[in-house]
């Protein structure tokens, strides 16, 4: 009987794989993928640390005082996000509730972790960082970088010393509610934000439906505004608007058409707001 | 094939790919340095030990590059690159004897056929795979037909880089221990082969 070479019994085992179910493989294959990569991770730093040196990816990381704005950019955050718990204290005292909650954020602290690698993923981007539950982070925790820009969020199946990234332009982060922020307003006492929902398109960009006659315009600021996100992520930027232009299946409304904030290639080094209470 | 030289260059060609090769990059489109490590294998080296560092390679790139499962879960699918720079590398070594193995030119064509056979591959597969309910396709809403063209011009990339890479390559060619074929027998189709 002729034995069979080798190759062809691996290749056959991997085609196997690659067709069973993604269940079977996520828990496995990424225990292996964080093995592999331990040992890498050094050099993978450097090398993005170079290309980063070589080639600087907003003009922010180009001023000689960056540190100062992204210190801006943090209180601006921070700022708007004050906002919003102002606009809700108002409502409650109109309908003449006590403001219990008082503290947002509540004991979140935040962890500095750096990109070990880039890949392109669901029309957005999946960044792997070199820090996990072992400094506290977990499922759904917000990733800033330069202050009050949302980056993403961390991915299910965080390993003990590494964790991923899933961007907000992905598709699979689904819809998230937030409030653009007309340009002229920023930086006002008082804004008058507008409502909208936003909706990754699979191809890099965020959508969000809107009404033609609103002030909505291009380079207007989006913000996070929903329940189902941690409060310190509420009123970090999200995105701006590119354009807005009238949908063609309803002539009567618009779309406007935002550019996530964060340019996956253009960042080294990020923030994770550990939700949990960990220690970072 | 000395395996530790052939080692050594896959991972540093990877570490680069992954975090130092955007610096190259141009539309959204960046060279893939495995692509032109495994090429230069699959032009000099034994057939067999091509065929195990193109599935090494692959394997290696599927262990970095995750995509978003359906569940939001980052997932290292085992298959698309393994499978792909496989084939690509079985591409190369059915043209590899009408080609000069010595000329970087030689390696940048190659190593584009290559990148194109596994982009072309990983493509189908993931295009199929997208039938699951919880594996969505990586190019989102797009569809297969783009994501192939971006492949294409990626290989495009690839082979052009991998001209001067190709040549650096070949300098190193005495680390790497391929074997040299001094003549053939014709009767019997083999070839005698014996080391530098």
């Amino acid at each position: 009987m002729r034995r069979i070479p080798p190759i062809v019994i691996a290749v056959a085992f991997v085609m196997l794989l690659g067709l069973v179910p993604a269940r079977w493989v996520a828990p496995w294959s990424s225990d292996l993928s964080a093995v592999v990569w331990v040992p890498l991770s050094p050099l993978a730093h450097a090398g993005t640390s170079i290309r980063l040196w070589l080639r600087p990816g907003n003009a922010a990381s180009r001023e000689a005082d960056a540190s100062v704005v992204e210190e801006r950019d943090r209180y601006r955050g921070l700022w708007h996000a004050e906002q919003i718990k102002v606009q809700e204290l108002e409502k409650r005292l109109r309908a003449y509730e006590v403001a219990a909650k008082t503290s947002r954020g509540g004991d979140a602290k935040f962890a500095a972790a750096s990109v070990l690698t880039r890949s392109a993923s669901g029309g957005g981007f999946a960044l792997k960082l070199n820090c996990g539950s072992r400094q506290g982070i977990a499922a759904g925790d917000v990733v800033l970088f330069g202050g009050d820009a949302i980056a993403g969020r961390i991915a299910p199946d965080v390993g003990n010393v590494t964790s991923t990234v899933m961007s907000v332009a992905d598709r699979a982060s689904g819809r998230v509610d937030a409030y653009i922020t007309p340009a002229a307003q920023e930086g006002a006492k008082r804004t008058e934000p507008i409502s909208v929902q936003i909706v990754p398109d699979g191809r890099g960009q965020l959508r969000a439906d809107i009404d033609l006659g609103s002030a909505v315009a291009a380079g207007d600021m989006v913000r996070v505004r929903d329940p189902a996100w941690p409060q310190g992520a509420q009123g970090m930027r999200i995105g701006v608007v590119r354009e807005v232009r009238r949908k063609d299946a309803q002539p009567l409304r618009g779309e406007a058409i935002i550019d996530p904030v964060v340019d996956g290639s253009s960042v080294g080094e990020v923030v994770v707001r550990v939700s949990n209470g960990g220690t970072p | 094939m000395r395996w530790p030289t052939a080692l050594v260059v896959l991972l540093a060609a990877l570490v680069a790919d992954v975090s130092f090769m955007g610096v190259l990059e141009l539309g959204g489109v960046t060279p893939r340095l495995v692509c032109v490590a495994v090429a230069f294998a699959a032009m000099q080296a034994e057939p067999g030990a091509a065929r195990w560092y193109a599935m090494l390679a692959g394997l290696l790139v599927d262990l970095s590059e995750p995509s978003m499962a359906g569940p939001r879960a980052p997932l290292y699918l085992i298959a698309p690159w393994t499978l792909g720079v496989f084939f690509g590398a079985e591409a190369v070594l059915s043209l590899r004897g009408i080609v000069v193995r010595k000329n970087p030119l030689a390696v940048g064509v190659l190593a584009g056929v290559l990148t194109l056979s596994a982009g072309l591959f990983w493509t189908a597969w993931w295009a199929l795979r997208s039938w699951y309910p919880d594996s969505p396709a990586p190019w989102g809403t797009g569809s297969a037909l783009g994501e192939f063209g971006r492949q294409l011009l990626t290989a495009i990339s690839t082979g052009v880089c991998a001209v001067p890479v190709g040549w650096l390559l070949l300098r190193s060619g005495g680390m790497w221990g391929f074997p040299s074929v001094i003549s053939r027998q014709r009767g019997g189709g083999q070839a005698r082969i014996i080391r530098e």
